[in-house]
């Protein structure tokens, strides 16, 4: 799955959706430990007209509906009791268990710090979301990670999205810092370097 | 209905929201019992869970001190010593029911008072915490 040149530079044209999208035909899990995180991201996805919107509280849980359904996106919260998102999407790139190691990853995190955001790169998430959530944020990172997903890169060091820098990623050259983290668009630059 | 626009889609989910943001307060309120409950059996991982989540979901749904209460709840439990955990979860509970009861959503000059003795609280359990070693 190691993308070609040609298919790196279709892919680096590419940009996020401008006109209307369709995710009737799609089928999301979302992965996090809390009930009520899991209802609102929910409410957004039914508004967003998603075909088939799958809950799941822990990794075990949602391991076991990878298996058993054709899921399109991942949503994983960082932090959950037992094995936490990063160690989950490791196990959903690398595990020798997992039917799926190419599956679109969005991590939602509240936290920013750039070692997070680093860590959750290379643990091969395809997209992150920062909270507070907004419909807008939520919609644009599913378009990206659904209709227009970077090549998957199976090496015996990384697999994942390809981190080439995407056209569409404003990046200024230098990775911000601030005190309460980074800002959404420092850490889609982020994860494309 | 679909295809949607990015318009489309926002305008959607606000309206599906807006029930879920009428509910908020109600939940506000058994999370902040839940914590005290936990708070009385020392279960201090659940409380840095509970502040967490609070935290992303509080701003989300239009109550962003209350995420910045819980922000610095969540950062008392992982850096403070645990002699100061129940009083710092006492604090910050009631900060953020004095929030809901006045309605007080974002961080005017009065609340922001607020979250500095926050700060300070916080700021002495992490010193209280490295003297402990």
């Amino acid at each position: 799955m190691t993308p070609s040149g040609d298919l790196c530079r279709a892919w680096e044209e590419s940009n996020v959706s401008e006109k209307a999208v369709d995710f009737s035909d799609t089928t999301i899990l979302v992965v996090d430990d809390n009930q009520y995180m899991r209802n609102l991201i929910g409410h957004m996805l039914r508004a967003f007209g998603v075909g088939a919107i799958l809950h799941a509280e822990n990794a075990k849980d949602a391991f076991s509906k990878i298996r058993l359904s054709k899921i399109d996106c991942l949503i994983v919260d960082w932090l959950m009791p037992g094995m936490s998102g990063i160690e989950f999407v490791l196990m959903v790139r690398t595990g020798p268990q997992c039917p799926r190691p190419d599956i679109p990853i969005i991590f939602c995190s509240g936290h920013t710090e750039k070692d997070l955001i680093v860590e959750a790169r290379d643990a091969g998430v395809s997209e992150v979301l920062t909270k507070p959530l907004s419909p807008q944020s939520l919609f644009e990172k599913l378009d990206a990670a659904i209709f227009h997903p970077r090549p998957i890169i199976i090496k015996p060091t990384y697999t994942g999205p390809c981190r080439r820098r995407r056209g569409n990623v404003k990046y200024d050259g230098i990775e911000r810092r601030c005190d309460s983290g980074l800002q959404q668009h420092d850490i889609d630059a982020l994860l494309y370097s | 209905m679909l295809p949607l626009t990015l318009d489309d889609a926002v305008a959607r989910a606000d309206d599906l929201l807006q029930s879920v943001i009428a509910d908020y307060p109600k939940h506000l309120e058994t999370t902040f019992a839940e914590m005290e409950g936990s708070a009385r059996s020392r279960q201090w991982m659940d409380i840095q869970i509970a502040a967490h989540d609070l935290k992303g979901q509080a701003a989300t749904l239009g109550w962003p001190i209350i995420g910045l209460v819980a922000r610095s709840l969540e950062a008392a439990i992982r850096t403070g010593d645990k002699t100061h955990f129940e009083e710092a979860v006492r604090v910050h509970v009631d900060c953020m029911r004095l929030c809901l009861a006045t309605n007080i959503r974002k961080p005017i000059p009065a609340a922001a008072r607020f979250l500095e003795e926050l700060a300070a609280l916080v700021a002495r359990m992490g010193k209280s915490a490295v003297e402990a070693g």
